[in-house]
């Protein structure tokens, strides 16, 4: 067994408190009974929780935030499984070229592409932000639907596809009965990790707002500017307590250690 | 699979990619050279501006250092958790990930919580009579390179662990079995093994924090304006959409070069990777 | 060469209790190995031994000098480990070289000796490729050169051959024997392959739940075990409970509960208690049905019979209970023959009881 170091366990602790402390000072001023963010909080209240419901842009916004985040992850998917399973189980000439392209949009930096987005659809080509907004979404959440499929894929035997169709299941119809009930998990696991990446976007629709569109961070981030008074910090621990909802759920997915890569 | 089927699996993906990403940036990056300017006359433009060179430059100093800072915190936190037994490994990495999948306005806000003019640490100082008026702390570099390192220092650590959790256990136990001290074991065996990790993590934070939107608008302030603030100033607030393509093309150049330059760094020190 | 001494050893995992009281001498030059079933604590012993793992109570001495409390990287002993623990990121050279640069020797001489010890192992080719590529073989020889080159005090292995396959191991334990006695270096060496064990030690250590439970010579551990645990590991299958009933014709004289009468040789001291007489399978002769009345005879009837290659081996029912029993390939008992067994005097072990 190891002998601990104290030094480098003291310095972990303090790098741990700098990893967590910000969120629980936001979940403490989010009970504040003050009019502006202060911590600690001087009296207890939980007005700002119920004032995330009286500013009915928070609502109307988070709608946006969940039609766009749903339907661009289910596209994402739709167009990236395919993809990911093609290329996991064939060399073909090109493969690795193809890999990256399906990747680069991580690299195109997010103010980049919400610029460019909004230029050449909805300034140039008269396409509404909406729709604007749903190709983005797609396009930044494709890299992560597409990763972690070829990792569960990867992980997936060939010879157990061979073997269906060996007993005569065409290849299509092997991989819905045979591949994809057992990587069913990497599935949930990519529709949750590509959600909350749609859901926390903030480059990208920063520049895709339209009469009645935006969506919550962005509308997050105007409030911020605004307003001193805790309502996002109350928000925040909404948010937070949604984002350990979803890791219970990846967690069971995919396990925890997907992220250690 | 037929190679045929393989690329018609591929083509909704390409289309996607290729067709509606590739379209809209290349008329950006088109953009920037048309009109009655000449090549690159908008770049200079761009540099001959004082207040645009101190953006540019400011922006790659708060992403240096923001790294710096990442990979001085996260590398030992990353050696601990890969050496920490199971159950501890996975309560590290998941307090790790936590802040990691939290939205970049709820994190950057956290810290306006904690250095505003009300905030944690002015009021902890004013009751300690350190001071008799709160400190602005907020809306300068400082607080936005405290925000990125917030922002990416989950990432950092992450791609380390990653790597780390690969090296073996025996290997320092031969190094210290052929004489090897174990600081220099760790010197002479995790550092260098770990290094791909280290770029790993680096890029991600580099370029992270290079292009970071939420945190540099909501910390920063006037005198803390970065090229990701400045690109949007431009396009939404002043209109000038030249300037803003100009700006984009760069923040996409410089990205990639960034990448590159990192990626063959790493492989010029360390040729086993 | 010294001589290392492990006296009265404890370790434990956390509270989990590995190795208790453990005793052990390696003398001068001897080339000795400890064989046990997986988990008995082997690899344990040899941490203690080059000091990743703390005991909790006892001594390690090298010619009776404490190395207890001396830190891993200051006593100078080669560690061969199971996974061969490789530097990934140096070559064949910087990997053997390693430990010469920890002791700050003289490049010159650094190449000298690694290149010196690369054509000992066969390996000068080699010398520039990065370790990862090398085959299983490959490795395990420069895991070898590593260790040997810092001419350690002690060399240590941990089945250093458990990952290669079966030509290879007795290629490359001949070529470990080799470089031992040509270097002469005390040896501690860990296997749980008997056979593998047997060939290549002066002296073997059997140990049985962090418990050494004989330690003697190959010859001796094969044909004298020294306790039912011993006698099963090297291969007695069949064990009678016997009665002592004094001595005749120098031979012991013993009787088992059905009235079944054994000789032993005079050779063996009883062990004080109830007997167990051990005996292989090999060692017992196997034929028609016919008494005599001699000692040794036992009667029974084929109730299996397995077919091993060079003969035979039959599970035989009798009223001793179910004896295995190899047979000769000409004319083949069938199932449910009746036969008659006869254990031979002096191939019968005697053994205290448990
Ligand atoms: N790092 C550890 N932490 C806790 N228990 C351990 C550890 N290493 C080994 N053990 C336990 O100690 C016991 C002895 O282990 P050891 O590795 O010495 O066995 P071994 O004789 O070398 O077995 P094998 O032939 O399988 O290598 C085993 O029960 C094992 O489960
Ligand atoms: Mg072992």
């Amino acid at each position: 067994m190891k002998r601990g170091n104290p030094a480098l366990a003291a310095y972990v602790t303090l790098v741990y408190f700098f990893l967590l402390g910000p969120l629980f000072i936001v979940a403490a001023a989010a009970f504040s009974g003050s009019n502006f963010l202060e911590f600690p909080p001087s009296s207890l209240s939980l007005k700002w929780f119920a004032n995330i419901l009286a500013v009915s842009a928070f609502l109307e916004t988070f709608i946006v935030s969940l039609q766009i985040a749903v339907l661009g992850t289910f596209l994402s998917l739709v167009i990236g499984v395919p993809a990911a399973y093609a290329l996991s189980r064939s060399a073909v000439p090109g493969r690795g070229v193809l890999q990256a392209i399906f990747v680069s949009p991580v690299i195109v930096p997010g103010v980049v592409l919400g610029f460019s987005l909004l230029r050449f659809y909805n300034v140039q080509g008269g396409v509404p932000v909406f729709q604007t907004l749903l190709i983005g979404h797609t396009l930044i959440v494709l890299p992560y639907s597409i990763r972690v499929i070829s990792s569960s894929l990867a992980n997936f035997e060939p010879a157990i596809e061979e073997a269906a169709i060996s007993l005569g299941c065409p290849r299509w119809r092997t991989f819905f009965v045979v591949v994809l009930p057992n990587i069913r998990a990497g599935v949930m696991a990519a529709f949750i990790l590509a959600f909350i990446t749609s859901m926390n976007n903030v480059p990208v629709s920063v520049f895709l707002t339209g009469p009645g569109v935006s969506t919550l961070p962005i509308q997050m981030l105007s409030y911020v500017e605004n307003f001193f008074d805790p309502t996002i910090a109350s928000l925040s621990v909404v948010l937070i307590a949604t984002t350990a909802g979803f890791m219970f759920l990846i967690e069971r997915t995919l396990g925890l250690s997907y992220f250690a890569r | 699979m037929r190679y045929s089927s393989v690329y018609l699996l591929c083509v909704p993906a390409l289309v996607l990619v290729g067709l509606l990403l590739a379209a809209p940036l290349y008329s950006t990056v088109a953009q920037t050279f048309g009109g009655e300017v000449a090549l690159f006359g908008r770049y200079g433009a761009f540099f001959e501006n004082a207040f645009n060179r101190d953006v540019f430059f400011r922006t790659l100093k708060i992403a240096l250092i923001t790294t710096v800072i990442a990979a001085a915190l996260g590398y030992p936190t990353a050696y601990f958790i890969s050496q920490a037994g199971p159950k501890w490994r996975s309560l590290l990495i998941l307090c790790a990930v936590l802040p990691l999948l939290t939205s970049s306005v709820v994190r950057s806000f956290s810290w306006i919580v904690i250095l505003g003019r009300k905030g944690s640490v002015n009021t902890l100082l004013m009751k300690l009579h350190v001071i008799d008026a709160p400190l602005r702390l907020l809306f300068n570099e400082i607080s936005v390179v405290i925000g990125l390192t917030y922002l990416f220092l989950p990432l950092m650590i992450l791609s380390l662990v990653g790597v780390m959790e690969n090296i073996e256990d025996d290997l320092m136990d031969a190094a210290t079995s052929l004489g090897a001290p174990r600081i220099k074991a760790f010197f002479a065996v995790i550092v260098p093994l770990s290094l791909p990790g280290l770029v790993v993590g680096a890029v991600l934070v580099f370029t992270g924090s290079l292009t970071s939107f939420t945190t540099p608008q909501l910390l920063g302030g006037d005198g803390s304006t970065v090229l990701s603030t400045l690109i949007f100033r431009q396009a939404m607030v002043l209109f000038d959409w030249d300037g803003a393509a100009t700006i984009a093309t760069m923040m996409v150049v410089l990205t990639l070069s960034v990448i590159t330059a990192i990626n063959m760094a790493a492989r010029r020190l360390n040729p086993a990777a | 060469m010294p001589t290392l001494e492990l006296r009265k050893i404890c370790a434990s995992y956390g509270d989990n209790r590995i190795l208790t009281d453990l005793d052990l001498e390696v003398a001068d030059g001897d080339f000795v190995s400890l064989l046990g079933e997986s988990g008995c604590g082997k690899t344990t012993t040899l941490r203690v031994v080059a000091g990743f793992l703390r005991a909790d109570s006892g001594g390690v001495l090298l010619d009776g000098e404490d190395y207890t409390r001396r830190p891993p990287n200051r006593r100078g002993f080669g560690y061969v480990f199971q996974s061969y623990a490789l530097f990934p990121h140096l070559n064949v050279f910087d990997n053997v070289a390693f430990g010469l640069r920890q002791r700050k020797v003289a490049r010159e001489e650094v190449r000298r000796r690694v290149d010196e010890m690369l054509e000992v192992v066969g390996l000068a080719a080699l010398r520039d490729r990065l370790s990862k590529s090398l085959s299983g073989g490959q490795k395990q020889r420069v895991a070898l050169a590593r260790a040997l080159v810092i001419k350690p005090d002690l060399l240590l292995f941990d089945e250093p051959l458990s990952n290669l396959d079966a030509k290879l191991r007795v290629k490359m334990r001949v070529e470990i024997r080799r470089l031992q006695q040509e270097f002469k270096i005390t040896t501690l060496y860990v296997t749980h392959d008997q056979e593998e064990c047997f060939s290549i030690s002066d002296k073997v250590t059997v140990m049985n739940d962090g418990v050494i439970e004989q330690f003697d010579r190959p010859e001796h551990i094969f044909s004298q075990p020294a306790s039912p645990f011993v006698a099963r590991f090297v291969g007695f299958e069949n064990f009678f409970q016997l009665r002592h009933q004094g001595m005749s014709d120098g031979r012991h004289q013993l009787v088992a509960a059905d009235g079944t009468k054994f000789e032993a040789p005079d050779r063996q001291t009883i062990p004080g208690g109830r007997l167990l007489g051990a005996v292989r399978p090999e060692a017992i002769a196997l034929g028609p049905a016919a008494r005599t009345g001699q000692a040794g005879e036992i009667a029974g009837s084929i109730a299996f019979r397995t077919y091993l290659g060079r003969g035979y081996q039959y599970i035989v029912q009798t009223a001793l209970g179910d004896l295995t029993v190899n047979g000769e390939d000409q004319q083949p008992f069938a199932t449910g023959d009746t036969v008659t067994l006869r254990v031979p005097p002096d191939r019968m072990v005697l053994l205290g009881d448990a």
